[in-house]
């Protein structure tokens, strides 16, 4: 603080020292100037030189001069000094030297002191004119301590920083040692080229890539191992991880990402390159994408597969509900059929029951299900019948019978039941179905018809006994006047009266005959024949028949014709065989006007047996076609209505028909309207 | 005459295509042959699998990533097309990629073959034609003799380059001059030798001046390939051994109708469906 007062209150003014302090605090070459060209403004200044010691060879070198161009001139000045052994007087004191000789003279030394140690001198000369005044040298003593002071500070600072800045190179350059190892081992290549794309570094790395030496690299193009699909990789500021391929050494192709920017090292432009195989990262894409394809071919298929069974459940859907709709149709007409249905387990007990059920027997459906179908049978459960039927149901496929249900309320009605099994597909039956008709009413009227029935028979009966007594009462004048007749016919000789005699005893014949059909009739009627049937000669009867019919034939002017051999045996009654070939030969001279009755026979053998066949063969009026159904009804003459040529009630064609059939017989007819009739009866004989 | 002899030795020795190429061939020369037969031998090549499937939806063919099923490729993008990528695959894989003359890579080679077969599918596309098959083989292959000599008579193809270079002609007479043989004469035996469409052959043979053509239609292949082998060597895509670029034939203009401003047009689409193609076959 002292000498700094002292500076203030010096010549060499504030703003000059301000000066140099300010401008000299860190750079001693400047404080040197300025210092120097402080010391020149002293008048007669010729010139002044800095000294400092050299540290190592022990000399002062002389730093600066000022004027410049004095510097040889104070390099002679100094040895002059050296020679002279006046710097040694410096060595002595801490005071400035003064020299005057007449070789050399007004040379002022000025001791530039650090911590005591004479480190530099300062050399002024001069003119000889002029010389210092103490009040100057002061001054300038000061001066230059002040300039030691600061000198010797900013070196000592300048020698620490440089020591400090030498271990920060040892650090910097194991750190770049470290950096570059790094560079040399991580994965990613990294290339450095110029502008003119050719390689000036490369790591492992990327020489490991190109399977290529890095000395064989080095100075080459890095073009040369990109294909040149990469054009447009150069031509960028930056490219920022393009998808480029590298070949390798082998020529192959590896694919990469490309990373390229512009960097500058000391104002020199590069660009530096990064490589990053992408072989890995490419059949991962690859495995990606399969598995991509994969998974959408699935997803396809199993639409596809959705869709069929989408498809194929819609269809079953709508089968269904078809189905349905048919079961619906089925259980709505079933449910409302006037039939009573019941679907019974295989103990049939039952399990449904339709509507009719319910409002038949007024059951409610729970009072009905469970119960067997034959419980509601009037009659009682375990009734004889009822066990057959459940029998006849369950072993036979179809079962039917008539049943007589009673209703809750007691209402008993006939039905007509129906059972049938119902089986699954491996036949067994699993249900029986049980369809009822009502056929109460059917059974009223087949009982009123069996009433009728009974009624008529009874009445047939009644007029059976009342045709046999009126028969009977017929019969007996009829033969007396017969008889009568007959007896009168031998009497009388008047041709007249036997005429008339002739005439009461045929009307009495004739009513003899219908009397006996009508007796035969109501005979066979009542069914209460007893039949003989024999081995018979039948030729003596037929003659006899013919015989008895002769007179008659002779009078009508017709012929009757008997072929029929001696003897034929037929299996027959006698009596109802003499009536039907009476009948027969009757009917044949009753519908003959003219020509000729013919009767014959002939035997045949059929499946083993023998028959005879006896016809009788007319040229009368004949049958119509039509008419031939109505043949054998009885009371039914073909020729009936307002035409009625012939006399009879018509009984006997009827009467043959069922003596006949009543003999094991059958009776045949062959006619033509107008051309005559054949009436053939066939019984059984013996060969 | 000796090196001639040597090479058409070595094509005949040259081993048929793969199997897979082969059967797909069968199956689509067969008229009975169902997609989804033909989808089915495809299916048992994996890798040619995967790879038909990202060509097809390459931008190439425009189908950005909806085909997912090798029926679909079949499908949209034709059996021959799908062919077509399968034979591409099968030749490439059958050469080595070894470099055997310094300067002239067989992947940059490769890579000029793709280019010219991508743009000359481009192109015919662009001139409104219909039938786009057989436009991408045809580029692929109209240099496969290159290949050969390549393969097979390494070093004289050397004396070739240098020939080319030395004397400033073009590769063809180098290589009758050393070889006895041009690489589009070689080209066309082989290529029969695989029984490739005759149209094609016409393109190994005829490619290059673009004169004589049978038909038509034929005309309309080998000029577009012609084209798209000169647009190639402007755009600088891959690299056919040759670094002066050819004139094209100006008959070519009266073939081929383009408009003006098309290829300009074009130029990016050259050089994406490109890069992307090189992508997809070469990795």
């Amino acid at each position: 603080m002292d000498n700094f007062n002292k500076i203030l209150s010096s010549k060499i003014n504030l703003n000059d020292f301000l000066d140099i302090i300010s401008n000299s605090i860190n750079n001693n070459e400047e404080l040197i100037s300025y210092t120097l060209q402080k010391i020149s403004k002293i008048d007669g200044h010729v010139c002044t030189a800095i000294c400092l010691l050299n540290n190592i060879t022990f000399d002062f070198d002389i730093i600066k001069t000022e004027p410049q161009s004095y510097n040889e001139h104070s390099q002679q000045l100094f040895e002059k000094l050296i020679s002279n052994n006046i710097i040694e007087k410096v060595f002595e004191t801490n005071e400035i030297v003064e020299w005057n000789n007449e070789e050399i003279s007004n040379i002022y030394i000025i001791p530039l002191q650090n911590k005591g140690k004479l480190e530099g001198l300062i050399i002024i000369n001069l003119n000889n004119n002029f010389s210092l005044s103490q009040k100057i040298k002061d001054e300038l003593n000061l001066l230059i301590k002040i300039f030691g002071l600061i000198y010797f500070n900013v070196q000592t600072q300048n020698e620490q920083i440089n020591n400090n800045s030498n271990e920060l190179l040892i650090t910097l350059n194991e750190t770049v040692k470290n950096l570059y190892k790094i560079f040399n081992t991580i994965n990613e290549g990294i290339v450095l080229t110029n502008l003119n794309n050719i390689v000036i570094d490369l790591n492992n790395a990327a020489s490991k890539l190109l399977g290529i030496p890095k000395d064989e690299i080095l100075g080459k193009d890095i073009r040369d191992y990109l294909l040149f699909l990469d054009k447009k990789l150069f031509k960028e500021e930056i490219v920022n991880n393009e998808e480029a391929i590298l070949i390798n050494s082998e020529g192959s192709p590896i694919p990469i990402l490309f990373h390229s920017q512009k960097i500058k090292v000391d104002n020199i432009e590069y660009n530096e390159i990064t490589i990053i195989d992408i072989t890995e990262r490419k059949l991962m894409e690859d495995k990606i994408l399969e598995a991509k394809y994969e998974l959408e071919n699935k997803v396809k298929i199993r639409t596809q597969e959705l869709y069929a069974l989408t498809k194929q459940l819609k269809d079953a859907i709508h089968k269904k509900e078809e189905a349905q709709k048919d079961n619906l149709k089925l259980i709505t007409a079933i449910n409302q059929s006037n039939s009573l249905v019941f679907i019974l387990d295989t103990n049939l007990n039952i399990q449904y029951v339709n509507e009719s059920v319910l409002n038949k027997t007024n059951y409610d459906v729970k009072e009905l299900i469970g119960k067997s179908v034959l419980e509601l049978n009037c009659k009682e459960q375990y009734s004889e019948n009822i066990l057959k039927l459940k029998k006849r149901i369950i072993e036979e496929s179809q079962s039917s019978s008539e049943l007589n249900l009673i209703s809750k309320k007691g209402k008993v009605f006939w039905v007509w039941a129906s059972f049938a099994p119902v089986k699954n597909s491996e036949g067994e039956t699993i249900n029986y179905i049980s369809i009822q008709e009502d056929i109460t009413r059917i059974k009223e009227y087949q009982e009123e018809l069996i009433k009728a029935k009974e009624q008529v028979e009874k009445s047939l009966n009644a007029k059976t006994i009342l045709l046999n007594k009126i028969s009977h009462e017929f019969r007996t004048p009829l033969v007396s006047i017969l008889g009568f007749s007959e007896m009168l016919e031998y009497e009388i000789n008047d041709h007249e009266l036997i005429e008339m005699v002739f005439g009461i005893k045929e009307g009495g014949n004739r009513l003899l005959t219908s009397l006996d059909s009508v007796l035969l009739f109501s005979e066979l009627e009542s069914s209460t024949v007893n039949l003989n049937i024999n081995k018979f000669n039948i030729v003596p009867i037929i003659n006899k028949i013919i015989d008895y019919n002769l007179q008659k034939v002779n009078l009508k002017g017709i012929r009757i014709i008997n072929e029929i051999e001696d003897e034929q045996i037929a299996l027959v009654d006698k009596d109802y065989f003499k009536v039907i070939i009476h009948h027969l030969v009757d009917n044949a001279i009753k519908f003959t006007l003219k020509g000729e009755i013919k009767i014959f026979s002939n035997i045949y053998k059929e499946s083993e047996k023998s028959f005879i066949k006896i016809s009788v063969k007319d040229t009368g009026i004949g049958i119509k076609e039509e008419d031939m159904n109505y043949l054998f009804d009885a009371f039914k003459q073909i020729s009936e209505g307002t035409n009625r040529n012939f006399d009879g009630f018509g009984l006997g064609l009827s009467l043959v028909k069922r003596m006949t059939e009543m003999m094991n017989g059958k009776i045949e007819v062959e006619s033509k309207l107008n051309q005559g009739s054949t009436f053939s009866v066939i019984f059984e004989t013996i060969n | 005459m000796k090196i001639n002899e040597k090479l058409i030795n070595s094509i005949n020795k040259l081993p048929t295509l793969p199997t897979i190429f082969t059967a797909i061939t069968e199956a689509i020369e067969d008229p009975y042959t169902t997609n989804t037969k033909l989808a089915n031998i495809i299916l048992t090549d994996q890798s040619t699998t995967l790879k038909i499937l990202k060509v097809a939806n390459s931008p190439l063919y425009g189908f950005h990533g909806k085909i997912d099923s090798i029926s679909d490729a079949i499908l949209y993008i034709g059996r021959n097309e799908v062919k077509d990528i399968v034979f591409t695959l099968s030749v490439i894989s059958m050469f080595s990629k070894e470099i055997k003359i310094k300067g002239f890579r067989p992947v940059d080679f490769w890579a000029h073959s793709i280019a010219v077969g991508v743009i000359s599918r481009n192109v015919a596309n662009a001139i409104g034609e219909k039938k786009l098959e057989n436009y991408f083989l045809s580029g692929v292959l109209h240099d496969i003799g290159k290949i050969i000599f390549l393969e097979y008579a390494g070093e004289d193809y050397k004396k070739v380059f240098e020939l080319v270079k030395e004397k400033n002609c073009l590769i063809k007479e180098a290589e009758k001059e050393i070889l006895g043989i041009t690489h589009e004469e070689v080209g066309k035996l082989l290529a029969e030798k695989w029984r490739i469409p005759e149209s094609i052959q016409d393109v190994i043979l005829f490619h290059d001046n673009c004169v004589k053509s049978n038909t038509s239609n034929n005309n309309l292949l080998i000029s577009i390939v012609h084209l798209s082998n000169i647009l190639s060597h402007i755009l600088e895509l891959g690299y056919s051994g040759y670094d002066i670029i050819p004139k094209p034939n100006t008959l070519i203009w009266d073939t081929l109708k383009i408009k003006k401003g098309t290829l300009t047009e074009l130029k990016e689409k050259f050089i994406n469906d490109y890069t992307s193609t090189v992508k997809l076959i070469m990795l």
